[in-house]
């Protein structure tokens, strides 16, 4: 396993719902995470652990529904990023599970192909191939990073790491990171257009 | 970075390596183009599953749902419905763009995808439940502390959940059931779903667990004031109505407060062609709103003044139709199929006489039985007074069978007795427009009479004539000169000055409307809707349109009568759902509650009254209301058996039993002894006590705190426990009710257990302790039906539920299975003891002759269970067996068949069938142990869905009519529509007696084609359409006949509510909140698509008038309050609302946009922050005739429309 296999391992598991076994695990996962090599990553995956490791149980898990299960805000699902909720967002659900299968694995029962910590695992167990989904849903990532970090969660570093396991975002990637945040996810305008014989029409023009 | 092993323990993955199989091989895709395949097959699905759109919907459409690699991925409109013949259009395809939305919920950010409890409770459980060992004691520790439970119920609302798991959370539930059946009774344990029609399975799942175990299971159509209960008063049925094909048989539509496109938009393509066909459109609303546009004529009445409007257009129909020129059709139609030929006797009063109660054989000195159920008419041929076939009396007695039904014979009834009259006398009428309060005043104007056995007697066509001010030469009293005469009632020129409604346009419509009446023979039709069904007195506002589609004969044909489409909840095959919902299967009957008066007591909006009862008293009464709050009145209704009344006496009804035994009595009574000792009280005259809360709710299907929870503030503050912004003082000392306790402080956090089954964190989701994820409408086996169209229809899951997410069917089968664990050693088997309301349908409705009220409690009469008091009785519970039970259809339909409307059915072949079909159980049981099994015994046991027993229950109702009717189902006797078929696309049913209506030869549904047709009684005391009625209620209200009475005036009752704070503009206006069309209740509010295509987010629409008033412009936040809530929005300002009327769109959900409020400083207010509950007496009767109970078929509604509210401009800056 390389480094940036385990870094993405991590992040995937840190991400998960801090259940019993998890919990059990949290001084083993510390433990892995000061086997990284000095890097931004390390650090934020440490301040992330140094709280993860000393919170109370309870709290964990209030924090974690709170963060992940009742806000679209900062839920890890990707595809609702790109697609929000509109009928792009099956097909692009289904793109990532047959991406899995060509790759030999079997998607999960009990999860969406495009959860957070189920795509990182991907990466993780394919190299650089299974990064892909990772940087398509670059901007989604980016939303989480920034929301989380707006509510104050601790979570916002686990994003931090994996943001900086990724390519930088670019001029464009930011602006366009920007317009999402404030205008919410992608939404289909099919039949919103006017139609009307052009005498009609003055007026009507989209504001897009 | 180099590579090194995997130091984490973990074991877990979401992805595994592909298996290779068993026998050594395993499949692998070589091609290296695999790529190029997904986009080649990218519109291949593996699948195509039908379904459709649950439990809030009416338009019950068909969705093909595309599924590829376990994913939905797309859904479409079902275009193969059956088609309904030549020469009229087709029903497919149907939908709109809500369904058309809904799939994304299914993976939606905001899906329940796991079991959540709110965590400060969840550590307490588990704390106690790890010491005690023992669940029960767990929760009653819990509960039983209030330190403890203060806590818990205080966080309510107020988010900190966490993931808990099905095994654990099921225990708790279950738990918390066992203790409060034990510690408190079943009937404090409260099940809430509405809309069985909609997902009859997953209704059933719970409401049979909660019939089980004996809990209380509340009623929704009344609660949700969709309820029209001028149905019940004139007809005797809950609500039967046209399906929407039928408008294309109507040559004159009136749509009356409902707004087709928008809130029937699957069903709104019938009026387009209907109008193609040459129909008349009318569109009667206050605003300018979307159906407006396709109308002919638009009648813009203020707000709440339909029924002056309806009155005037009565007025019009009986001085052109039935005084100045006879329309055989008219009269021929009012003899044979209304109460308008019927005696009423005149009682003195002062120098003149009012109306008393029907002549009945009784009066004319005959001793038979029931005779005082056999109302009296005058033979216009012989001046004879005569019984004709078809009464109360009729139906109930041994002597009555085979005459039950509407044959005349050679008589013909006297509409008037003009021609007969001993004297013209003066008669006192109630006028409502007028008068110091509420109860109006009287005017005078005459009838012809005659003396008849020592009475002065009179018709009911005399008396409507005399109510609608039709003048005729020689009768005494006060008359309209004309039309255009505003100050008497009814003109069109009194309804102008009441409605704004020019009278020349009301005489021109009401003239058209029966005039194509006579030319078509009843096609004339008013489709009616919430907008004049959710007031205070909408009972009147109804009963004054039925009285034009009844006038003019239009109800029982097809394209004629009322349409009344809100809240449709027809559930075809509604004799297997019912039994096997309510477990009739295994004892009778359930505990059944009127929803509305629940609620009253339980969030404690008895307590902030304004007024009394007494108030609405016309002069006419005779003080029965006197002195009398509304609670009172609800007191009286439960000891009287007109009501039901759970949590029913201040004891566990299972103690009670207990007690009995000792005691050496029958548990009935034991408990007439100790209520006469006084020992016993009704919970409902101690809602307070905290022996008498509601301790455990579970709400599924529903949103009951998103939606239909008028008076939200109280419900937090009461029921809850938690914040709320209630700005109301309690009813002065003065007007408290006197059969209830008051206690000085009102409880906060009666309910121990808020459990929400649902798919989308509600409102009420947000609120409860417990969680459950639910599978959605495309994740099930379930049935639809609707009014709306003739079909039954099936979902099918067309993936599995995802995460954690179960069908309500296995969630209550799990719990079921839990309770029992728990209960083996916590209760065993155990007597309890119901008090059953008279009930509808049966002998019951002969139990208090002429609607006299005798209150057993002030020494009027003896305490006589199933006459002057609800029956008292006992069932055997096994609570270890409750999870069997719930899997297997019980033994008591073996022996006593199932039972609708009247008419018993023997199921024996339909039982043997399900046995072979689902498998057995136990002792020989057909099995009910899953979802698919329940819908194949529904429609099995159901006659719309199975012609054997269409045909057999035609044959029973014929030994009691006397008429032939069985030839209706003869040819589909064979037919049988199975699961299996519902699977695959709309069926269409059977006629059936179980509905009033015909599809026998292809036709379309219409309601009362079977009564007028075949001569069937309606289900009324004169056995026809009532225009009349005569309990001592609604002789006291003043509500004999159709009457006009206007909104309530709140600004009397409850005075200025504007603050006026530093001369800040602010504006009273009427508070509306209509249903939108970016949503259906609370549902695809939060879907992008709908916030995209609406404003998004709560929102008031306001005229340009009242906006300038206080200074708003078009999206500015205001805020609206009243002494109910307040609630925060940003306004719309347009020139489609009418000034001095505000709209707040129905269920306004508290997830989306929702800031804090300047004047709470919390977050929140929803719709129903600025309502709260009234209850109507009249709805409250009960014991007589057709004013007798059932579930959703009589009851108070829980209206909203007569509310105010002040508004005024914010801060533009909010926070959340």
């Amino acid at each position: 396993m390389t480094e940036r296999a385990l870094t993405l391992r991590l992040v995937s598991l840190l991400l998960s719902y801090p259940d019993s076994e998890l919990l059990a695990g949290r001084d083993e996962l510390t433990e892995a995470v000061r086997t990284l090599p000095d890097s931004p990553q390390r650090d934020r995956l440490l301040a992330f652990a140094g709280w993860f490791t000393a919170a109370a149980p309870e709290e964990l898990a209030r924090h974690y529904v709170e963060m992940f299960d009742l806000r679209r805000r900062s839920s890890l699902y990707l595809t609702y990023y790109l697609h929000g909720d509109t009928r792009r967002r099956g097909m692009a659900l289904l793109l990532l599970k047959q991406r899995y299968r060509v790759a030999g694995l079997v998607p999960p029962e009990g999860e969406l192909p495009d959860f957070l910590p189920v795509v990182c695992e991907f990466a993780a167990l394919e190299g650089t191939r299974g990064e892909a989904p990772l940087r398509q849903h670059r901007r989604g990532i980016e939303l989480i990073r920034t929301a989380l970090h707006d509510a104050g969660s601790p979570y916002a570093a686990v994003l931090d790491a994996l943001a900086a396991a990724l390519p930088e975002l670019s001029e464009q990637e930011r602006a366009e990171v920007a317009a999402l945040a404030l205008d919410g996810p992608p939404d289909e305008e099919v039949g919103l257009a006017p139609f009307a014989p052009p005498e009609y029409m003055c007026g009507t023009e989209s504001r897009a | 970075m180099g590579a090194m092993p995997d130091p984490l323990p973990f074991t877990r993955r979401f992805l595994t390596r592909a298996e290779v199989s068993a026998d050594g091989r395993t499949l692998h895709q070589i091609d290296p183009s695999a790529w190029d395949r997904f986009y080649r097959d990218r519109w291949a699905h593996d699948k195509v599953v039908r379904s459709t759109h649950g439990v809030n919907c009416t338009g019950s459409c068909s969705w093909q749902v595309f599924v590829k690699d376990g994913l939905i991925t797309w859904e479409h409109q079902a275009t193969d419905y059956p088609s309904v013949g030549p020469e009229s259009p087709e029903y497919e395809p149907r939908g709109c763009p809500r369904g058309a939305s809904f799939s994304w919920y299914t993976y939606s950010p905001s899906r329940v995808r796991y079991p959540y409890v709110r965590g400060v409770l969840l550590d307490l459980w588990r704390e106690a439940r790890q010491r005690l060992g023992d669940p029960v004691a767990a929760w009653a520790e819990i509960t039983g502390d209030p330190g403890k439970a203060r806590t818990y119920k205080r966080a309510r609302g107020k988010g900190g959940f966490v993931r808990s798991t099905w095994d654990e959370v099921t225990e708790l539930v279950a738990a918390a059931h066992v203790h409060t059946t034990k510690a408190h009774g079943p009937d404090r344990v409260v099940g809430f779903s509405p809309i069985p029609a909609m997902s009859m399975a997953s209704f059933a799942a719970g409401t049979r667990y909660h019939s089980l175990i004996g809990g209380t299971l509340l009623s929704f159509y009344d609660w949700y004031a969709d309820l029209p209960v001028a149905s019940p008063q004139v007809w005797g049925d809950q609500t039967d109505v046209p399906e929407s094909a039928d408008w294309w048989n109507s040559s004159y539509l009136v749509m009356w407060g409902s707004n087709i496109p928008v809130t029937r938009t699957p069903d709104a393509h019938f009026l387009t062609e209907a109008r193609y066909r040459g129909t008349k459109v009318v569109a009667v609303s206050p605003d300018y709103a979307d159906n407006v546009k396709f109308a002919d004529d638009w009648l813009a009445p203020h707000p709440g003044t339909d029924g002056a409007l309806a009155m005037a257009m009565g007025h019009v129909v009986l001085t052109e139709f039935f005084r100045d020129r006879e329309v055989p059709y008219f009269t021929g139609y009012a003899r044979r199929y209304t109460d308008l030929p019927f005696l009423v006797c005149l009682e003195q009063r002062g120098d003149g006489y009012q109306a008393g109660k029907f002549l009945t054989s009784t009066d004319l000195g005959d001793d038979e039985e029931s005779a005082a159920f056999r109302t009296v008419l005058l033979d216009d041929r012989t001046g004879e007074t005569v019984v004709p076939n078809g009464t109360l009396g009729h139906r109930w007695s041994e002597s009555g069978k085979g005459n039950w039904n509407l044959d005349l014979g050679d008589v013909e009834p006297a509409l008037t007795l003009y021609r007969w009259a001993d004297e013209h006398v003066p008669v006192d009428l109630p006028r409502f427009d007028e008068g110091a309060g509420e109860g109006g005043t009287t005017l005078r104007r005459g009838v012809p009479a005659l003396r008849v056995g020592g009475r002065l007697v009179t018709t009911v066509f005399d008396l409507l004539m005399a109510q609608y001010g039709v003048a005729r030469d020689g009768l005494p009293g006060s008359w309209p000169q004309s039309y255009e005469d505003s100050m008497q009632p009814c003109t069109p020129a009194w309804a102008e000055e009441i409605t704004s409604v020019p009278a020349a346009t009301t005489a021109r419509i009401a003239r058209e409307f029966a005039r194509n009446a006579e030319r078509s023979q009843g096609r004339s039709m008013i489709a009616m809707g919430a907008g004049t069904n959710h007031w205070f007195h909408s009972d009147t506002i109804y009963r004054a349109f039925l009285a034009l589609v009844m006038l003019t004969g239009c109800q029982g044909r097809n394209g004629g009568g009322w349409a009344h489409y809100v809240g449709q909840e027809k559930a075809r095959p509604v004799t297997g759902m019912q039994h096997l919902a309510f477990a009739f299967d295994w004892q009778r009957p359930t505990r059944h509650m009127a929803g509305t008066a629940f609620w009253y007591l339980a969030s404690d909006q008895w307590r902030y009254e304004g007024f009394r009862a007494d108030e609405l008293a016309n002069p006419l009464g005779k003080g029965l209301l006197r002195g009398k709050a509304f609670a009172d009145c609800n007191a009286q209704a439960a000891r009287l058996g007109w009501l039901p009344s759970h949590p029913t006496f201040n004891r566990n009804p299972l103690d009670l039993a207990d007690e009995a035994r000792r005691a050496g009595s029958s548990v009935a009574e034991h408990i007439v002894g100790e209520l006469k000792a006084g020992r016993l009280r009704f919970a409902a005259e101690q809602p307070d006590d905290p022996a008498n809360f509601p301790r455990a709710l579970t709400v599924w299907r529903a949103n009951l705190l998103g939606s239909s929870g008028k008076g939200n503030e109280y419900f937090l503050r009461h029921l809850l426990g938690t914040d709320a912004a209630v700005r109301s003082v309690e009813t002065a000392e003065s007007q408290r009710p006197h059969e209830l306790d008051w206690t000085e402080d009102a409880p906060e956090g009666k309910l121990d257990l808020l459990t929400t089954i649902d798919f989308r964190m509600t409102s009420t989701a947000l609120f409860a302790d417990v969680v459950l994820p639910a599978a959605t409408w495309y994740e099930k086996h379930d049935l639809s039906s609707t009014d709306m169209h003739p079909f039954v229809h099936a979902f099918n899951p067309a993936i599995a539920p995802p995460w954690q997410a179960r069908t309500d069917y296995d969630t209550f089968l799990a719990l079921a299975d839990r309770f029992s664990a728990l209960a083996t050693d916590h209760l065993g088997t155990r007597t309890d003891v119901l008090a059953v309301p008279l009930a509808h349908d049966t002998p019951d409705e002969l139990a208090q002759p002429g609607g006299r009220v005798r209150d057993w409690k002030h020494g009027e009469c003896e305490p006589v269970p199933g006459r002057t008091m609800p029956k008292l009785v006992p069932i055997e519970r096994d609570y270890a067996a409750i999870g069997e039970k719930m899997r297997a259809i019980g033994p008591l339909l073996d022996t006593l068949g199932t039972t609708t409307k009247g008419i018993t059915y023997d199921v024996g072949p339909e039982l043997a069938y399900l046995r072979s079909q689902n498998g057995v159980r136990g002792d020989n049981r057909p099995s009910l142990a899953t979802a698919e099994h329940m819908c194949e015994a529904i429609l099995a046991l159901s006659a719309t869905t199975n012609g054997r027993l269409a045909g057999q229950g035609f044959r029973t109702l014929e030994r009691r009519t006397g008429t032939r009717l069985a030839d209706l189902a003869e040819e589909n006797e064979g037919k049988r529509i199975t699961f299996e078929d519902t699977r695959k696309g709309p069926q269409p049913v059977v006629t059936s007696p179980e509905w009033s209506g015909s599809e026998t030869g292809g036709r379309r549904y219409s309601a009362f084609v079977i009564n007028v047709e075949r001569d069937k009684p309606w289900h009324t005391l004169t056995g026809r359409q009532q225009f009349f009625v005569d309990h001592d209620w609604m002789i006291e209200l003043g509500e004999q006949l159709p009457v006009y009475r206007p909104p309530l005036n709140m600004h009397s009752h409850f005075g200025d509510q504007t603050l006026g704070e530093d001369g800040r503009a602010e504006v009273t206006v009427r508070y509306l909140t209509p249903h939108s069309k970016w949503s259906i209740h609370s549902e695809y509010q939060d879907n992008a698509y709908m916030l995209a295509l609406s404003r998004g987010g709560p929102t008031i629409w306001m005229s340009t008038v009242d906006a300038e008033k206080i200074g708003v412009a078009d999206n500015d936040w205001v805020e609206a309050y009243n002494r109910n809530g307040v609630v925060a929005a940003r306004a719309v300002v347009s020139h489609r609302m009418p000034a001095g009327t505000v709209f707040m769109y129905h269920a306004k959900d508290r997830n989306v946009n929702v800031p804090r409020t300047e004047l709470s400083g919390k977050r929140g207010g929803t719709h129903n922050s600025l309502t709260r509950l009234l209850l109507k007496p009249s709805h409250l009767i009960g014991g007589y005739g057709q004013f007798t109970y059932a579930f959703n078929y009589y009851g108070p509604t829980g209206n909203q429309r007569d509310e105010v509210t002040v508004i005024r401009r914010r801060s533009q800056e909010v926070t959340y």
